[in-house]
């Protein structure tokens, strides 16, 4: 009996290396295995059981987003100052090529601020470098994807020398070769795969990080998971017509926990609301996904994306840590968490 | 024409022989039975023949015979022992359930076919039964809304037999619970996700074999639902209809006679508001809710085409290893509740 796919993306699997593809709309990558899961009700730093991470993609018009670059940028400056208010920490996984070409300013706001600044791949789209049709890392081989992930690191790290401890490649694509390229790297954290799937929970992989193993290997690197399904929420329902089945899965996600599905801000930020409130109730670890060039489309049902979308989150995620109910922290810091608890048992 | 997978079978003469053979490997599209085995030699003669298959008289003789996969339908203590030869010989394993008689074994057995590269699947086949099937859609749909709470229930009339081996748990590992309930608990976690804690009562309410003939657990589901298995080997046949309820904040499915061995079954959905809008088809509205009946599938035969698939598309098959370790640590937990009397977390 053939299960058919739920498709919110082209189905890709990797075309190079025998491991890998997408995490996302009810894709599962091939021969990518769970190993030595961050247990349920660990206590963190600040004595709170669940920890929750806010993660934003920073592509400008490198990637596939459609909004205003110099205005994503600019906002960079107070979403920052926001951040450092609420002594909230986040990952910002930044293109190469945009911290390049368009940095170092934005890129030193969100160091100042106490953030992590994370690659996102060099390029977006490999076929920008490489020519062609192929897109993700999962089309190349070894050395394409080394200089994907090595030049993303050096751009970063021109800017700050030895910051960079992790990447979210692109698309969160990947196959052996990204990963094998990373361990070569140095780099402690990845996170590139989907936390659950709404219509395939099977191909979900837990939002707890764990370490990613491919086929027989175990890499030396702590995978965080990532919100594959209620990401970008107000953004994406703005424009129905053309992102219809990642609506519907929004839409099955508020049927599925009784929320009300409301083509506003606030209907978004309520679906996060859950999201962090579930992770409470669970005593578990959740990922956060945000593009913040998407909060530069302009739209009838807001006004400023940023301070009617973001803002009230990490307003709530203040409060939350403040009380001690949650641990914020970046990609590099839940990594730091994870090895030290496992190093302390022996593993 | 298409590839088919070349399949042996250990403990041919149970289940295999009354179901899994005759209704799964040989009508399979993608499947072909090649080598059978089984402790009785005599039973395993007349499978042979029956089926027109070779007669192996050792496991060692079955897997050195030109197959791929291997289903095994022996006692549940020698389930072990049984998967690891198998991943030692690279062959592809489909095991009954229970996988194990623990969670060490369980573990010991990933361990084995993550190391040999073979796929291992546990044979929950009720997962493919044709309602199951369109009650996940509804409920992944969220056409029920937030799950609320979920009853699965599978019972028989199972008296005293001399030397079977479900009614010692040195040999199946538990009773009722074990045996049936597996299937219950692995059915309401596809249904409502996993579960978080447990409780659980067991006790020999009618038959004194040395394996549980009742049991009665109760759920915690991750999404907060709540749930219940009753399993019982001392409610005759016909008293029972193994119910299936399914309740969500927006509607519910109810089931009479899906949980079993059979392809048929009843079942109604009863949606409320928007929810009403569906419109799956083989379904009609009826003022007391909408039937649910599309075509049967026979659950054993869609067992084995899919992991045959899964073998010659080289992916993880949907009865897959991961749901075994599970429904062990689970029926765990619930013996653990049911002797010490405390909830169990998971």
């Amino acid at each position: 009996m053939q299960i058919k796919q739920h498709k919110l993306v082209e189905a890709v699997k990797h075309v190079q290396g025998k491991y890998g593809g997408f995490c996302f709309g009810g894709q599962k990558p091939d021969g990518v295995y769970v190993h030595n899961v961050l247990p349920r009700g660990s206590v963190f730093p600040n004595g709170a059981k669940s920890a929750i991470l806010l993660t934003f993609d920073v592509e400008g018009t490198y990637g596939n987003g459609s909004g205003d670059m110099q205005l994503e940028i600019t906002n960079y400056k107070r979403i920052c100052k926001k951040l450092s208010e609420c002594n909230i920490a986040v990952t910002f996984n930044v293109v190469g090529q945009m911290a390049q070409e368009q940095g170092p300013e934005f890129v030193e706001w969100m160091l100042e601020a106490g953030c992590e600044v994370a690659p996102h791949g060099y390029w977006h789209d490999m076929n920008k470098f490489y020519g062609g049709e192929h897109i993700y890392a999962g089309h190349y081989g070894a050395e394409q994807n080394y200089q994907q992930i090595r030049r993303g690191i050096d751009a970063i790290e021109k800017i700050r020398p030895g910051s960079v401890k992790g990447i979210r490649l692109p698309y969160g694509h990947f196959n052996e070769y990204s990963y094998n390229a990373m361990a070569k790297c140095g780099l402690v954290w990845a996170s590139n795969v989907g936390a659950d799937d709404l219509l395939y929970p099977e191909n979900g992989f837990g939002s707890s990080p764990f370490q990613i193993k491919l086929g027989q290997k175990l890499y030396p690197l702590v995978e965080i998971p990532l919100d594959s399904q209620t990401y970008d929420w107000a953004i994406w329902v703005a424009d129905e017509a053309n992102n219809a089945e990642f609506v519907e899965s929004v839409r099955t996600y508020c049927r599925m926990h009784d929320l009300p599905f409301e083509r506003t801000p606030a209907g978004a930020v309520n679906i996060w609301m859950r999201r962090i409130s579930d992770t409470i109730k669970l005593q578990t670890v959740f990922t956060l996904l945000c593009h913040p060039i998407n909060l530069t489309i302009k739209s009838s049902h807001w006004k400023d994306a940023v301070e009617e979308f973001l803002f009230p989150v990490i307003d709530y995620l203040c409060v939350l840590q403040r009380d001690g109910i949650i641990w914020v922290c970046t990609c590099n810091k839940i990594a730091e968490f994870y090895s030290n608890f496992f190093l302390s048992k022996g593993v | 024409m298409s590839q088919k997978i070349k399949w042996g079978v250990i403990g041919s003469g149970g289940i295999a022989r009354r179901r899994t053979i005759p209704e799964g490997i040989m009508p399979a599209e993608n499947a072909e039975l090649i080598t059978v085995y089984d402790i009785n030699p005599q039973a395993n003669k007349e499978v042979a023949r029956e089926f027109k298959a070779v007669c192996a008289e050792t496991v060692a003789q079955l897997l050195s015979s030109d197959i791929q996969s291997v289903y095994i339908a022996t006692p549940a203590y020698l389930h072990c022992e049984q998967v690891l030869a198998c991943a030692k010989a690279g062959k592809h394993i489909l095991c009954e359930k229970p996988l194990g008689m623990t969670i060490e074994e369980t573990e010991k057995m990933l361990k084995a076919y993550h190391k040999a590269g073979v796929l291992l699947g546990t044979a929950f086949m009720m997962r493919f039964h044709s309602q199951h099937q369109a009650a996940l859609k509804m409920i992944r749909e969220g056409r029920l809304g937030k799950p609320v709470y979920a009853r699965a229930q599978l019972s028989c009339w199972y008296p005293p037999i001399k030397n079977a081996w479900r009614q010692d748990p040195a040999a199946g590992g538990g009773g009722s619970l074990m045996d049936m309930g597996g299937h219950c608990i692995d059915l309401l976690e596809m249904f409502f996700g996993k579960i978080r804690k447990v409780s659980c009562f067991i006790n020999n309410s009618v038959h004194n074999y040395k394996s549980e003939d009742s049991a009665v657990a109760t759920l915690f589901f991750e999404n907060e639902a709540i749930g219940t298995v009753d399993t019982f080997f001392c409610i005759p046949d016909n008293s029972s209809k193994n119910v299936l309820e399914l309740y969500g904040s927006k509607g519910s499915v109810l089931a009479k006679g899906t949980i079993g061995q059979g392809d048929a079954g009843e079942m109604t959905a009863f949606l409320e508001g928007d929810a009403m809008g569906y419109d799956a088809q083989q379904t009609r509205q009826q003022s007391s809710g909408i039937i649910i009946s599309p075509e049967p599938v026979n659950t054993y035969r869609a067992e084995i085409e899919e992991f045959s698939h899964a073998i010659i598309e080289n992916r993880s098959p949907l009865n897959n290893a991961e749901h075994g370790v599970q429904s062990q640590k689970i029926l765990a937990a619930c013996y653990e509740s049911a002797k010490t009397g405390k909830i169990i977390e998971l």
